[in-house]
């Protein structure tokens, strides 16, 4: 069975923190055939772009603050780090991540409090480890899956998917109709979607060459298709 | 005759006592001081400059001399006249003989931003072929503390993002050519806001031309830095151990789960 990842597929390989990162490592790893598009690797740079504006950024503000903040003690506990987080206004959603790094790092890390250059430099070097590893797993899925180009538009198709569903959104329908495109060449197929839903599945399957739709949430224990 | 301001007579006197080469550049330069020191004296020349990617900028055309030199200056009090032309005299026995550079370094001591000087010594070492790479980072950690992110707080985290790539590329000695457009890349988008920050007597229609640039601009380093971090993580950083056999194993994973179907 030929396998054709959605982007939360991809997504959730390339992001250790996402939701389907177990799920998504689980049916990377199996051997079959798998697929993606141009779409699909749009959309996981999309969430690369953002996870380094928000995250990636996030630790490395935290960790130029340290250095440039001269209230801030020269040792420091886990508290007195997430009082200073705190007082850096970053965005409640940021705010929590970063919160968690810090107990992460603590934990791992330092017996009771820290010298604060070393945790800056430390916080640095979550940092890039968090972009390394985003991008060497995305460079392993353009190494290691065959992209497939799509050709023609499939207007009506399309609009078909669209007319018919409310929860098709034009990024998700662009994707189907590059899973449908390459079935003329390449079947059986399955998509393997997060977004899998008894309806909407049913559609796909009914309207485009696709012969299977798979949830992704099913591959949380590993086992291939 | 049309009637020349107080700037064109300054402008006219400065132009006449100095010729030759960096006109325009210490043109800047000599505007500024002169502008500097008159205001001690109450005259007010509304001197319309920036502080910008290598210094003073003095939005004046200094081309057309001819045009200039054809202004009536008669109604500008003699008095006024007199501390133009005699600060002009200070100002060209002080710097006839100085070099550019020297000029330059001097200027930057007046800079409203420590950072600035900090650039202008990073892109002094990656010019001069006397120079390692590694002579930078003393003054890459001086930027990092001294960055004024309560007035550049938009392209802080840009910077931080730059920073963080410059400082490995010092480490493995990356070619100085590609660390002065690199370094670049960042300065002159920090320069356009620079402007927009210091800029005196300039008038509406610039100022908004040059908030669209530093807009496009600062869109343009978003993009290059995210394409670059690929760039930078797939060639140039080298991470620590553990995260080297995270990424190891997952390769073994995804090959010995081949094997087993395939052999």
């Amino acid at each position: 069975m030929n396998l054709f990842f959605d982007s939360n597929v991809t997504i959730g390989y390339v992001f250790k923190g996402d939701d389907w990162n177990t799920q998504s490592k689980n049916i990377f790893r199996c051997p079959n055939q798998k697929y993606y598009s141009q779409s699909v690797l749009n959309e996981t740079k999309h969430k690369i772009k953002i996870i380094r504006e928000k995250l990636f950024q996030g630790l490395l503000v935290l960790s130029s603050e340290l250095l440039r903040n001269e209230t801030i003690r020269d040792y420091l506990k886990l508290n007195d780090v997430l009082r200073f987080l705190n007082s850096l206004g970053f965005e409640e959603s940021i705010k929590r991540k970063l919160q968690k790094h810090m107990h992460i790092l603590f934990s791992e890390k330092y017996s009771y409090e820290v010298g604060k250059d070393e945790l800056s430099q430390d916080i640095k070097q979550e940092a890039n480890s968090l972009m390394n590893d985003i991008v060497i797993k995305f460079n392993f899925i353009q190494a290691n899956l065959t992209k497939h180009h799509r050709t023609k538009v499939y207007i009506s198709l399309g609009n078909k998917l669209m007319g018919n569903n409310e929860d098709f959104h034009e990024e998700d329908v662009a994707i189907i109709l590059d899973a449908h495109d390459l079935c003329h060449t390449c079947n059986p197929l399955t998509l393997i979607t997060a977004d899998s839903r008894r309806k909407k599945d049913d559609l796909i399957i009914k309207f485009t060459n696709i012969d299977d739709v798979k949830d992704l949430r099913d591959f949380l224990i590993m086992k291939c298709p | 005759m049309e009637r020349g301001t107080i700037l064109d007579f300054a402008a006219f006197h400065l132009i006449r006592s100095f010729g030759g080469y960096g006109k325009k550049y210490r043109f800047n330069k000599f505007m500024y001081l002169l502008d500097k020191e008159l205001k001690k004296d109450d005259i007010d020349i509304k001197l319309p400059y920036s502080w910008y990617r290598h210094g003073v900028v003095v939005e004046y055309n200094i081309d057309d001399v001819d045009y200039i030199s054809s202004l009536d200056f008669s109604e500008i009090p003699k008095e006024s006249r007199k501390k133009v032309i005699n600060i002009i005299k200070v100002i060209m026995d002080e710097y006839r003989y100085k070099t550019t550079d020297e000029v330059n370094k001097e200027e930057y001591q007046e800079a409203p931003y420590k950072i600035q000087d900090y650039f202008r010594e990073m892109l002094e070492i990656t010019k001069s072929d006397n120079t390692k790479p590694s002579e930078l980072s003393k003054w890459l950690k001086k930027s990092l503390i001294e960055f004024p992110s309560d007035d550049f707080d938009d392209i802080y985290p840009l910077f931080l993002e730059w920073e963080n790539y410059l400082e490995k590329l010092i480490e493995i000695d990356y070619p100085k050519k590609e660390t002065k457009d690199f370094i670049q890349n960042f300065w002159f988008t920090f320069a356009e806001k620079l402007r927009l920050l210091t800029c005196t007597n300039i008038n509406q229609v610039l100022i908004e031309d040059w908030e669209d640039t530093y807009v496009n601009d600062f869109s343009e380093l978003e993009d290059f830095l995210f394409n670059f971090s690929f760039q930078f993580y797939s060639e140039y950083y080298t991470p620590i151990e553990k995260n080297k056999n995270q990424v190891k194993s997952e390769e073994e994973l995804h090959r010995m789960a081949s094997k087993t179907v395939w052999e």
